[in-house]
């Protein structure tokens, strides 16, 4: 068979792919300029370097895997096999949940848990901020690509918290890390797809 | 196909050798056309290309939705095809195009052996009888019609040739195709050119 057909429809969607990029790269820029922001506002923890190393790496994989796996995967701009996507998503929820946790959980007396709220959801709402603007909910068909969207962005800002937050008592993770993650995580799918089907219908 | 559909470049890959050699069989049973099977393939996947945006599963079997998809598009390219192949025969035929479909079957324009045999035969009678007619007519019109017609001169030409004016010319032709349109039956004229023929004698 000839292919010109062939080879047309592939740049087709190589073009596709690189106007999708041009979207993405500012994105990802301004998000981690916003990341970076915040820790340098709040400072990194005290203890950061006491923590134990699988915490430390964990802390960083949470970023790339949240920050910039998920979104890309959101967006169409990498598409991983079904085993690949399960495990990304088991990895992308459970490497920020303990790194967030930590383990053994600390038995500091209980803390403020409003300040770590507010920053994530602050946090959040920037990089849900530049996502809605780059138009992240919107570039796949599929409505459930807005999750991915919105999972990494959480976890992400989620990840961004434990950098700054010293506290490690089981209270203080649940009630100002962990819950309003889990509230925000829903308003920013419930946003997301909001604009996916407006973008799509 | 959602991936295809979300802009994987691999995912239309993998569908496109996973569905072209049974689409080019589909279509190749369609249009008996070995040559135009290619590119009306080509053609089915650009149209399918065109369209991705539209596709949708409407059952439980994505699969099965994609190779009707598919299969659905290039049916169509094919009744396409089928019609425009119909219509360039009508024109070659000299026929008008009524916009009818080919795809009912077409009554095969090659006649049979025994149909041509009659055809020459009926043609072989009308020239017998129109050379008959000819015969008929005084000399100087006579002259003038073969001079016209069999050697096909124009009026100004047989007029130079013969010595005599064009208008004297164009009144012997009239007055010979006249003649000749009396001799002969009214089915022969549009082979004689009659009434072309007494337009450009006047």
């Amino acid at each position: 068979m000839k292919r010109n057909v062939f080879d047309a429809i592939g740049a087709d969607l190589s073009a596709g792919t690189r106007e999708k990029r041009r979207h993405f790269l500012p994105a990802l820029v301004g998000a981690i300029s916003l990341i970076f922001a915040l820790v340098a506002m709040a400072g990194i923890r005290q203890d950061f370097l006491e923590m134990p190393m699988w915490r430390q790496v964990a802390l960083g994989a949470s970023w790339i895997v949240c920050g910039l796996l998920f979104p890309a995967v959101g967006v169409g701009l990498w598409f991983p096999p079904r085993r690949t996507r399960i495990a990304l998503a088991i990895a992308g929820v459970a490497i920020p949940l303990a790194a967030v946790i930590g383990w053994p959980i600390g038995a500091e007396p209980p803390h403020d848990a409003a300040p770590c709220g507010i920053a994530l959801v602050a946090l959040g709402t920037g990089l849900v901020g530049v996502g809605a603007l780059s138009g992240a909910f919107a570039q796949r068909r599929a409505a459930a690509s807005t999750t991915w969207v919105a999972a990494g962005l959480t976890l992400a800002a989620l990840a961004t918290t434990s950098w700054i937050c010293p506290v490690d008592h089981g209270g203080h993770l649940a009630w100002g890390h962990l819950l309003p993650a889990l509230m925000f995580a829903a308003l920013a799918l419930a946003l997301g797809r909001r604009l996916h089907r407006r973008a799509r219908t | 196909m959602e991936r295809y559909v979300d802009g994987d470049r691999r995912a239309f890959e993998e569908l496109h050798v996973a569905l072209s050699h049974r689409l080019r069989g589909f279509l190749l049973k369609l249009v008996h056309d070995e040559p135009a099977c290619d590119d009306l393939l080509q053609l089915t996947l650009l149209k399918a290309h065109l369209a991705r945006d539209r596709f949708r599963v409407p059952g439980g079997d994505p699969d099965g939705a994609v190779q009707a998809w598919y299969f659905a598009i290039a049916r169509n390219v094919a009744m396409d095809f089928l019609r425009d192949r119909h219509r360039s025969k009508k024109r070659e035929a000299g026929g008008s195009d009524d916009g009818k479909d080919a795809v009912g079957g077409l009554p095969d324009p090659t006649p049979t052996a025994q149909e041509h045999g009659e055809q020459v035969e009926s043609e072989a009678i009308i020239v017998e009888e129109v050379r008959a007619a000819i015969a008929q007519l005084p000399p100087k019109q006579r002259e003038v019609v073969e001079l016209h017609k069999l050697r096909g001169m124009s009026m100004a030409d047989i007029a130079s040739r013969l010595q005599v004016r064009e208008g004297a010319i164009r009144v012997r032709a009239h007055r010979a195709y006249k003649a000749l349109a009396r001799l002969l039956q009214p089915r022969k004229r549009p082979l004689l050119g009659q009434d072309d023929a007494t337009r450009e004698a006047e």
